[in-house]
């Protein structure tokens, strides 16, 4: 067996020796804050002048498809200060988010914030429940493969990888021919009234959203699970004793949950974007099927509203991530682990 | 080291040599016989795809419509194999492009030193930040609807999955003692990059794009399915899903469940090559 | 005496791989300490695990392994547990790797006691840091709430033995337990295992695969090979009068310190030194914003033909040191003169490192990761000729045939991937490369220290034989002061950064000036009956 210095020689890196803060969790959570504020920051800036790439009137650019007469042109010019130069027109957008006015909405009339509020709770519930399949379904089947080798593993290996190749589009047409036309058990449009109702309507919804994240965490949490069962730490633990059990939750499961939570994070922006697709094709009042009708209806701001919006959850959501990682595994905090 | 690890390489199903498994092979075939019949729709489709038989409508499979056909009595067969060429080609295009340019911006990324691999790690950071379908669509908001627009799109969006994989592969490779034994034999960088390290990256990378072929497929494909992508009269998998869907809701499954199946099917056959790839390659070189 | 562990013709199998251990048949006693030697893929971990019921899944397995009259091939799941809980307890080789990362080193210690023990909390705690107190860790309170990554590796090795410890086994399993430490580091271990040993009564099994420290520990020594015993007997009389072949090759390859066999220093010429070293300094800033001084005020020379040896244990800079002659690594201060060219203090241009190549190479480590794992060794040899030599396709692949072939490579391998070599192929492939170069200095970065101890043998063999041939200046970066001991003229011991002691070898072994080259030379390993150290 080899002598391997375990403190191996000061790590032969030669990149970045440049001074680096002390440690400490006040420093670190700091440190992921800014980050956060700097990405949205830049993200804002693409959203906002991503319109600015388009040759031509922008006020023509923001009236397509209604009619151009040149009243509402100047309407359009002066409700948008397009007439002011560009970074202006950035930071009375910036500020008016800031402050909850998010402009107005050509199609509807109204505020987009209005719009959006009317939206928003129908796509967090449907985000929701897909969030609870992804995490009962995709854990149970990670553990229930990772733990049975043989029969069971082989099984979930293959559905998973088939339902892993299921769009949701595809799930969504799929579960309305089953459960909707041939069984008739659930509705295939609309979101319902609120309560119970709700919960029916949002049921197929949420599993066509649901079924490749299901897949996909079941994966996840399969390699991750049989990747640490490989541990040493695992074998000592079974070496001195421990139920088979025991060694599971207190050594396997629990080291597993790092990989795993860093990939929900990435999961909450998928499942928001992919929301727009179900939304749209369920008919469900919710911001992402508002998405798509916006874009329809040529209603610009709106779009950026909601681009931005779902950008936010994502960094946001992959933030809080990276926040309680340290919290699963002590050795990210002393940065002796990067992820 | 435990023992489950030591055993484990020699022990796997897979037969030492063989390039796939028994599933693997299955997938490389269903995968090219899709390619194959999209690629020689214009020569062997019995019908043309968007001939209107208003005569036949809804037929099931037949000697005639060996599939069936639409609500507008158009021939499934034909249209599926037509429909393969807009749905494939897109996927290529961005695979194709957001591969070559991720591994030189992650090969820049991952070998330069200071600020150059810093900026370069913050644009992945924040392009990360746009998921691909969400891009596409404001991508669409800005230049209409179309391919057009969200092809662009999903080759930025996949640019830093490319990069940031690459970027890290060659973190890993410039730290081994191989790069480091070639660095002090005198060799120039410029050949130990594009020479030595690169060609090493390529597989690893190679079954990353694989995997990301599939994705944007099922993308492009949910794009023209909520009307957003390719627009009538031509059509693609996911368009015929959505003109299917009124069909579907009067109960004839076959429109819609076909198309359906079809892009399951070749992305269970993507995914399917894309890991073994990817096992293949991880068992070769641990 | 009864038989505490018996292993009584015990064969395991694998589908399509043939017996990794075929016929085994071993004995510990109570209160005795015995030793399993064997270089790996000998299967002497397989052995030790069988012990515990630990086998490989999808194994087969024939014979019986019988711990205090339990067989652990036929054994319930719920004896097996009672076995592991009271009766047998393993201590593995990478402390490391086997406590877990993420949760506290006293949640670790007090696993067992709590959860079937029946103490509560405080009870277990108070019986935990007596424990850990015992095996010599000062500040016990405060370690139980720190976790895995905040210890050194001897450290955690501690808290692995006061584990195994508080379960009172009857017998003590060692699976190269140092291997993973520094030499002053596994003296401690090793005395502690000894103490507790004996004080307990407990029998030992320890593996290893040195056969010094077998010797410095048990009382009797089975010798595996390839899944077999090829010998046993009382320690001194195996390795007085060894009578399998493989074990007298064994004790053969094993590096001892023998001053008379320490090479003498070559008369000095007044020409200049082949490397000038002058206050050399090296610093790196840890993540934590700590500033580690890897290499401290270093000077020293060497002159043409001669050869050094830079010994050192972990974290002492001499692998810092060996990336700086080649460039790998820029100082941060001080003089260094290669061929009485001076080093500049930043990275080296394409040209000046193409000049430097000719005048020294490296030989790393890993033997798994120092060749390109997709170019033929044959090319991979050519390529260097082609570059340095200037050669054609065809002059260069003829010269790395024969290059190859002098180190021991024969041409039935020069089409071959470094993957289809061994460990021992692939680094007599790897000092071809160095070699084509063309080289005054050879720097030999812990070159042996992956290999098996015959595989190291015959490397250090090849290395003597070309340093002899060719003239070569060798410096020879190592934590074993043996190895060196028959390659090396001369000796540069570093602690910490430091050099604490340099001149000729055979000087600093016969009469170590400082108290550290001392504490080194006295931590190898004392064969229990020999008295004096060497």
């Amino acid at each position: 067996m080899a002598v391997t210095d375990i403190v191996a020689a000061p790590a032969p890196s030669t990149r970045g020796t440049k001074k680096k803060l002390k440690a400490s969790p006040v420093i670190f959570v700091i440190r992921k804050v800014a980050t956060l504020l700097i990405t949205l920051f830049f993200a804002s800036l693409i959203v906002f002048f991503s319109r600015f790439i388009l040759p031509g009137d922008p006020a023509r650019f923001l009236l397509r498809g209604r009619s151009p007469n040149p009243a509402a042109l100047a309407a359009i010019t002066k409700q948008y200060g397009l007439d002011k130069p560009p970074v202006e027109q950035y930071l009375s957008w910036m500020g008016g988010i800031l402050h909850g006015d998010w402009g107005r909405s050509l199609a509807y009339r109204q505020d987009v914030s209005e719009v959006l509020l009317a939206r928003l709770p129908v796509t967090l519930e449907l985000v929701a429940l897909a969030a609870v399949f992804i995490t009962v379904l995709g854990l149970a089947a990670g553990i229930l493969a990772s733990l049975n080798k043989g029969g069971w593993d082989r099984f979930i290996l293959i559905s998973v990888t088939a339902a892993g190749a299921i769009p949701p589009f595809v799930a969504a047409i799929a579960l309305t021919a089953l459960f909707s036309v041939q069984l008739g058990w659930f509705p295939s449009f609309g979101s319902g009234s609120g309560g119970l109702d709700r919960l029916w309507h949002l049921t197929l919804p949420s599993l066509a959203l649901g079924v490749t994240y299901i897949a996909f965490m079941a994966r996840v949490t399969r390699s991750s699970m049989n990747e640490q069962l490989t541990r040493e730490h695992v074998e000592v633990a079974t070496s001195r004793g421990l139920k088979p059990s025991a060694v599971v939750f207190r050594h396997v499961l629990r080291n597993a949950m790092a990989p795993i939570l860093t990939v929900s994070g990435v999961l909450i922006a998928g499942l928001l974007v992919s929301s727009a697709i179900v939304e749209q094709t369920f008919g469900l009042a919710g911001i992402g099927g508002l998405l798509v009708q916006s874009i329809d209806r040529l209603d610009f701001s709106v779009v950026q509203a909601i681009v931005m919006i779902v950008v936010t959850a994502f960094v946001v959501a992959n933030t809080i991530v990276d926040l309680i990682q340290p919290l699963l595994d002590p050795r990210i905090a002393a940065g002796t682990e990067s992820r | 080291m435990t023992l489950t690890a030591t055993l484990l390489p020699g022990l796997s199903k897979r037969r030492y040599g063989s390039m796939f498994s028994t599933v693997g092979w299955a997938a490389v075939v269903v995968a090219l016989t899709v390619v194959l019949l999209s690629v020689l729709a214009p020569f062997i489709a019995p019908y043309d795809p968007n001939y209107v038989d208003l005569e036949n409508v809804l037929s099931g499979p037949s000697l005639a419509h060996w599939l069936g056909t639409d609500a507008m009595g158009r021939d499934l067969l034909s249209r599926l194999m037509f429909g393969g060429r807009t749905s494939l080609v897109g996927p290529l295009i961005v695979v194709v492009a957001s591969t070559i340019f991720g591994l030189l911006l992650g090969l820049a990324a991952g070998w330069s030193d200071g600020w150059i691999s810093a900026l370069l790690s913050r644009i992945f950071d924040l392009v990360f930040a746009f998921p691909a379908l969400l891009l596409s669509m404001l991508a669409i908001a800005l230049f209409g609807k179309g391919l057009v627009a969200p092809i662009i799109a999903m080759t930025i969006s996949y640019i830093p999955y490319v990069a940031r994989l690459t970027q890290q592969l060659v973190i890993s490779e410039r730290s081994r003692p191989y790069v480091q034994a070639y660095r002090v034999l005198g060799f120039r960088t410029s050949w130990v990059v594009l020479g030595r390290v690169l060609p090493n990256l390529v597989p690893t990378v190679g079954a990353q794009s694989t995997l990301n072929f599939g994705y944007v497929l099922a993308d492009l494909a949910a794009l023209s399915f909520i009307g957003l992508g390719i627009q009538p009269p031509t059509s693609d998998w996911g368009a015929m899903i959505e003109e299917a869907r009124g069909a579907l809701l009067s109960g004839s499954l076959m429109p819609a469940l076909l198309p359906a199946l079809v892009v399951v099917l070749i992305v269970v056959s993507i995914n399917v090559i894309g890991e073994e790839l990817s096992d293949r390659i991880g068992g070769n070189l641990s | 005496m009864s038989k505490l562990l018996e292993i009584e013709q015990f064969s395991m199998a694998f589908p399509g791989r043939g017996n990794l251990l075929s016929d085994v048949s071993l004995h510990v006693d109570d209160g005795e300490a015995v030793a399993l030697v064997g270089e790996s893929g000998s299967g002497k971990s397989l052995t030790t695990r069988a012990a515990l019921g630990l086998f490989p899944e999808t194994s087969r397995l024939s014979g019986s392994v019988k711990v205090s009259g339990l067989d652990t091939t036929t054994a319930s799941g719920t004896k097996l547990l009672e076995l592991r809980r009271n009766r047998a307890s393993m201590i593995f080789q990478d402390p490391r790797a086997g406590i877990n990362p993420v949760r506290t080193v006293g949640d670790f210690v007090t696993e067992t006691l709590v959860r079937w023990r029946g103490l509560s909390r405080q009870e277990a705690e108070a019986q935990a840091v007596a424990q850990l107190e015992q095996v010599g860790l000062r500040r016990a309170k405060e370690m139980m709430r720190q976790y895995p990554h905040q210890l050194s590796g001897g450290m955690l090795q501690r808290v692995m033995i006061a584990a195994a410890l508080l379960d009172s086994p009857e017998l003590l399993l060692c699976d190269e337990p140092t291997t993973a430490l520094d030499v002053t580091t596994q003296a401690g271990i090793v005395t502690l295992l000894r103490e507790q040993q004996q004080a307990r009564g407990m029998g030992m099994l320890f593996i290893t695969h040195d056969l010094n420290l077998a010797g410095s520990l048990c009382d009797r020594v089975y010798v595996l090979r390839k899944g077999e015993v090829v010998e046993h007997g009382g320690s001194r009389q195996v390795f007085t009068s060894p009578q399998a072949d493989y074990t007298r090759q064994l004790i053969a390859a094993t590096p001892s310190i023998d001053i008379d066999k320490v090479p003498a220093v070559p008369v000095q010429d007044d020409q200049s030194p082949l490397l000038r070293v002058e206050g050399l300094c090296r610093r790196y800033t840890l993540p934590g914003g700590e500033i580690l001084n890897a290499l401290n005020n270093a000077s020293f020379t060497l002159a043409k033909g001669g050869s050094l040896g830079v010994v050192g244990e972990s974290g002492s800079g001499k692998s810092t040191l060996a990336r700086m002659i080649v460039a790998l690594e820029t100082p941060d201060a001080g003089e260094l003169e290669v061929s009485g060219r001076p080093r500049a203090h930043r990275a080296l241009k394409a040209g000046e490192r193409k000049l430097l190549a000719k005048d020294v190479q490296i030989v790393f480590q890993d033997p798994y990761l120092s060749l390109d794992p997709r170019i033929p060794v044959g090319k991979a040899v050519a390529d260097v000729f082609r570059l340095h030599q200037g050669q054609t396709r065809s002059a260069a692949l003829q010269s790395a045939r024969e290059l190859l072939d002098r180190v021991g490579i024969g041409p039935e391998r020069f089409e071959s991937k470094p993957r289809a070599l061994s460990g021992g192929q692939r680094q007599r492939v790897a000092i071809a490369k160095a070699l084509a170069a063309r080289p005054k200095l050879l720097v030999l970065d812990e070159a042996t220290s992956a290999l098996d101890v015959s595989v190291q043998a015959q490397v250090l063999e090849l290395v003597e034989e070309l340093r002899d041939q060719l003239g070569l200046t060798i410096l020879f970066v190592t934590h074993d002061l043996a190895v060196v001991s028959r390659l090396c003229s001369e000796l540069l011991v570093l602690r910490d950064g430091v050099i604490v002691e340099q001149g000729s070898t055979a000087q600093i072994l016969g009469a170590p000036a400082s108290e550290y080259t001392r504490t080194l030379i006295n931590s190898r390993p004392q064969l229990l009956w020999q008295d004096q150290p060497v």
